[in-house]
């Protein structure tokens, strides 16, 4: 490394950066040395990759239109296998991007998360959640993506939260049909059974929908701007309504307008077992680094990577689940 | 012809439908207040603990305990029953007068960290909350009942078969009043 790297200050940008000045200066200005290195390496690698990927696009290119047109009565087979070898030749050309972005994330993350005491971060871990409430809160799905695994207690609330993608084949392509958070939350309440809180339609899509939730059933409650929002089915009308208090509506209805301040709200969630699982959609993708290209002596990321746990932190606080 | 045979068939069928709805709804309402006494029922359990608990260090309260004893007392008398409003009253007494024991119980700190009596207040409390969310249960099956014999020709029907309105589940006057912390805490 040269000798004239300058290491950046840290400036706290707002109530939720503070203190963190400290941290960086003792946690992640020993690592920014080394993820520096790393990143000049991958960067070289990746220049490497895409010159040859884009030599061998043009040769594939040409090779295919070549030989679709020495095949008479062809339908098209080669194109589409050159397009093919293309996509897989640009994706091994991105992998070096891709190794330095799980670089990133998995030393300043953990870290992090140190930052707000009792909270650890994983890259990547089997989950099952999604599999679990297939068809209730996730929709169908036959392959998934999971990654940014977050665990720990924050105010006295034990959380889980991770990102997923859920994808489904469709005749002959995928489709993504879910993309966002999945936060587990630890509630102080022992209850029973399971209760489920879905978007509300309207008339035509509930319709459309169906009640088909095994063992559940349409539950009313009282609060007109609620029911507007949502609908609930439930096992347990009289569980229902103990987890969902009166109090504890306003806070979801809070959180749905967070999410959505101007469009249908889209958050879902189940209760069971003492716990409260929210899929929250989201097409942004959290922790991500921003390009290789940029040195990564810079505090952006970090800056970055703080916001959008405050974000999350905000999700827990409008819920208030640490009181009830 | 025809049209006087279809049209009566029809109608039969229109008023088992809502006979049927009735009954339907009638049971639901009565389901739902049987969820209350389950839940008042394990209040009412809990009590005779909170009591022997609290006699130990308590000793201005007594005139109160007797007060939840006698309350206790009377509101099992009226469980199951068909008065509801009664019993609505009763428990909504009773419900009151142990609140009011429990503010008392901050006044004893070594009561407040008996392990025992943190125990049962965790019971009580999860118990009383239980007992709201049954009476929320409770109201909306009443009013889903109330709404559908308070039209016409559903409440012609309700009439014949003698299905009545039913009481929604209120706070008592008392517990209607602003209080008065200076009254509570002294």
């Amino acid at each position: 490394m040269p000798e004239n790297i300058i290491i950046p200050d840290f400036i706290e940008a707002g109530d939720h950066e503070k203190g963190f000045a400290a941290h960086f200066k003792d946690k992640i200005v020993p690592l920014l040395e080394t993820v520096e290195e790393n990143r000049l390496i991958q960067y070289a690698s990746f220049k490497i990759r895409m010159v040859i990927a884009i030599i061998a696009a043009i040769l594939i290119t040409v090779g295919a239109i070549f030989l679709e047109s020495q095949v008479s009565g062809g339908d098209g087979d080669g194109i589409k296998i050159g397009i093919f070898l293309i996509i897989c030749i640009f994706g091994w050309a991105y992998l070096p991007v891709k190794r330095y972005k799980e670089d990133v994330k998995s030393k300043f993350m953990p870290v992090i998360c140190g930052f707000y005491g009792n909270m650890t971060y994983t890259l990547s871990r089997p989950s099952s959640v999604e599999d679990f409430y297939m068809g209730q809160i996730f929709p169908q799905f036959n392959r998934k993506e999971v990654e940014d695994f977050i665990e720990g207690e924050y105010r006295g609330v034990k959380l889980n939260l991770h990102e997923t993608k859920l994808i489904q084949r469709q005749r002959k392509s995928n489709a993504t049909v879910f993309r966002g958070l999945v936060l587990e939350l630890e509630l102080k309440k022992q209850f029973n059974g399971k209760t489920l809180l879905k978007k509300d339609e309207g008339s035509v899509g509930n319709f459309f929908r169906g009640e088909d939730f095994v063992g559940l059933k349409r539950t009313p409650l009282e609060d007109p701007e609620f029911e507007k929002i949502f609908q609930v089915f439930t096992g347990d009308p009289v569980e229902a309504r103990f987890v969902l208090t009166t109090a504890f509506m306003e806070r979801l209805l809070a959180l749905a307008r967070l999410r959505s301040p101007a469009g249908t709200p889209t958050v879902e969630c189940v209760f069971e077992l003492n716990k409260m699982i929210i899929s929250i959609p989201s097409q942004q993708n959290l922790f991500e680094p921003k390009s290789i290209r940029k040195t990564a002596l810079q505090t952006d990321d970090i800056h970055s990577f703080l916001a959008e746990m405050k974000d999350i932190f905000l999700l827990v606080d409008t819920l208030k689940v640490n009181r009830n | 012809m025809m049209l006087i045979p279809i049209i009566l068939v029809v109608t039969l069928i229109a008023f088992y439908s809502i006979y049927a709805s009735l009954i339907r709804k009638k049971n639901a309402v009565e389901e739902s207040f049987s969820g209350i006494d389950v839940q008042l029922t394990k209040r009412h359990d809990l009590i005779p603990n909170v009591i022997e608990t609290a006699k130990k260090f308590m000793t201005h309260e007594k005139t109160l305990m007797e007060e939840i004893t006698n309350l206790r007392t009377a509101a099992m008398s009226t469980a199951h029953g068909k008065d509801m409003k009664k019993s609505f009253k009763t428990e909504s007494e009773l419900g009151d007068k142990l609140g009011q024991l429990m503010i008392s119980v901050e006044n004893y700190p070594t009561l407040k960290s008996d392990s025992t009596m943190l125990n049962v207040q965790e019971a009580l409390e999860s118990t009383e909350e239980h007992i709201a969310a049954a009476r929320r249960f409770y109201n909306s099956s009443v009013r889903v009942l109330n709404d559908f014999t308070q039209v016409w020709p559903m409440s012609m029907i309700a009439g014949w078969i003698k299905i009545k309105n039913y009481p929604y589940f209120e706070a008592a006057e008392e517990a209607k009043e602003v209080p008065n912390a200076g009254k509570m805490f002294s």
